[in-house]
């Protein structure tokens, strides 16, 4: 997951910053299922430098900005990685390369695994570059603007992707409270399931919670579907067009640089995927 | 709120949408550490450990479907998360929002078979259960389990059939009525309902 401090250098003056929220996240997402076809480690890197330079130069994030919130993805692939590493012999024909006890590493099953770390980290930029540089409550403003979604739907996910950083704070306030009270942690990995599982009601009591609060909120102040005014016009025009022009460029000059070096592959449903 | 006290009514409160958001968002959240999980039992024990682990994945939806008691609750659910999860990271990625729509589809064709009336114990069950067939078979497809010997494939359905319904059906309406007993739910279907004396 983007850590919770990402979420807050939207105030930050950026190139991204002034592209309509619901247009980049469209944008985006489209980026990221592009990354999903592709399927050779050119393409996918050149995918992952794009995005690179999205979070630096569009939306100004600090390269320790960046390193940080990759972290998470870096963690996931890793799992993805070791999978493919010695699972994928399960296919005949594969080659083997090592030996690790009763495991069998084989070449191509490190190759799909470098593929899927590199799919982790291209979803890690294209969410960090947009959650750094998208307000969220203009992104619920757009999500009913420009998406035309009901009023009730683009403000749910407001609600819910302002929630998505607490849940942290919310897990190490329920972890202090059961601490103070003398119900630590056990050790080792059955410790950490049995805290995991220890944690969840209360977890699942304090979103409920805030949901209720947020809901009351808005309906004491006459929120409905029905018509209404905005307090602020979010528009999208040319600036939004030319953005997604300048992404589905980049996309296609990596596909094209791909091609033209021979490298390009699609994903054919190569395991754990 | 006034609104949201019609019994029975097939409308969504503001309460209703906001609480179908943010149950998604949560349950994602869940869902990526029990894909971590996955992962480090998978590397210790083989793939079939999928079957055994596969009904945690549906738990959100019966969990929001069991409170909410709305058309639709479930299957929402399980595209949200799917969303929020490929936002997150999940290396899956696009394809994710096929399985979301399988799964989701899944859990929500029992309840609608119910008209969204009964949410007892064997309902949810069943509901964990179809989504497990469901799942199973699109992986079908998606990973060609024909290649598979038939008695491996017919274990690896009845161990995911057994998941569906302990940890998406048995599990989702645990953890639900746990949550009802702090008094947070006051005043959703799933309150109005233990009041009234059904399930």
């Amino acid at each position: 997951m983007i850590r919770p401090g990402l979420f807050d250098s939207y105030e930050r003056h950026s190139l991204l910053r002034s592209v309509n929220p619901a247009i980049k996240l469209v944008c985006h997402l489209a980026a990221m299922i592009y990354a999903t076809i592709v399927w050779d480690i050119f393409s996918l890197a050149g995918l992952l430098l794009l995005g690179l330079v999205l979070c630096r130069a569009g939306a100004r994030m600090s390269l320790r900005e960046i390193a940080r919130a990759l972290i998470p993805f870096v963690l996931f692939g890793l799992g993805f990685f070791w999978m493919n590493a010695v699972f994928a012999d399960a296919a005949a024909g594969y080659t083997p390369v090592a030996r690790l006890g009763p495991l069998v590493v084989t070449s191509e099953g490190l190759a799909n695994g470098v593929r899927f770390w590199l799919r982790a980290l291209c979803f890690g930029v294209y969410s960090g570059a947009f959650v750094a540089s998208s307000d969220p409550t203009e992104l619920a403003l757009s999500l009913s603007r420009q998406l035309k979604l009901p009023a009730r739907i683009g403000y749910s996910s407001l609600v819910a992707y302002r929630y998505l950083p607490e849940l942290q704070g919310e897990l190490r306030r329920i972890r202090t409270a059961h601490r103070l009270r003398g119900v630590g942690e056990g050790d080792g990995i059955k410790g950490k399931i049995v805290a995991a599982y220890r944690y969840t009601i209360p977890l699942l009591t304090a979103a409920i919670r805030r949901a209720g609060r947020a809901s009351d909120a808005m309906e004491a102040r006459g929120f409905s579907d029905d018509e209404r005014t905005w307090y602020r016009e979010l528009r999208a025009g040319k600036r939004e067009v030319l953005y997604a022009l300048l992404l589905a460029a980049g996309c296609l000059a990596v596909t094209l640089l791909s091609l033209q070096l021979g490298h390009l592959a699609f994903w054919g449903g190569q395991l754990w995927g | 709120m006034a609104s949201s006290a019609h019994t029975g009514s097939m409308k969504w409160s503001v309460r209703e949408s906001v609480l179908l958001a943010i149950i998604g968002v949560v349950f994602a959240v869940l869902y990526l550490g029990w894909v971590q999980l996955w992962l480090f039992l998978q590397a210790l024990t083989g793939p079939f450990i999928m079957e055994v682990m596969m009904g945690f994945w549906f738990s959100g939806s019966i969990f929001a479907a069991y409170i909410i008691r709305k058309p639709l609750a479930s299957f929402l659910t399980a595209m949200l998360s799917v969303v929020v999860q490929i936002l997150g990271g999940n290396p899956s990625g696009a394809i994710l929002l096929l399985t979301g729509l399988v799964q989701g589809a899944g859990t929500e064709v029992p309840l609608a078979a119910t008209r969204w009336r009964r949410y007892s114990l064997p309902v949810l069950m069943v509901s964990g259960a179809t989504a497990s067939v469901f799942s199973f078979v699109y992986n079908w497809f998606r990973f060609g389990y024909h290649e598979l010997e038939t008695g491996l494939v017919i274990a690896m359905l009845v161990v995911r059939i057994v998941s569906g319904i302990v940890l998406a059906g048995v599990l989702g309406k645990y953890l639900a009525d746990a949550v009802h007993k702090t008094g947070v739910t006051s005043g959703l279907a799933i309150d109005r309902a233990k009041r009234s004396g059904m399930s």
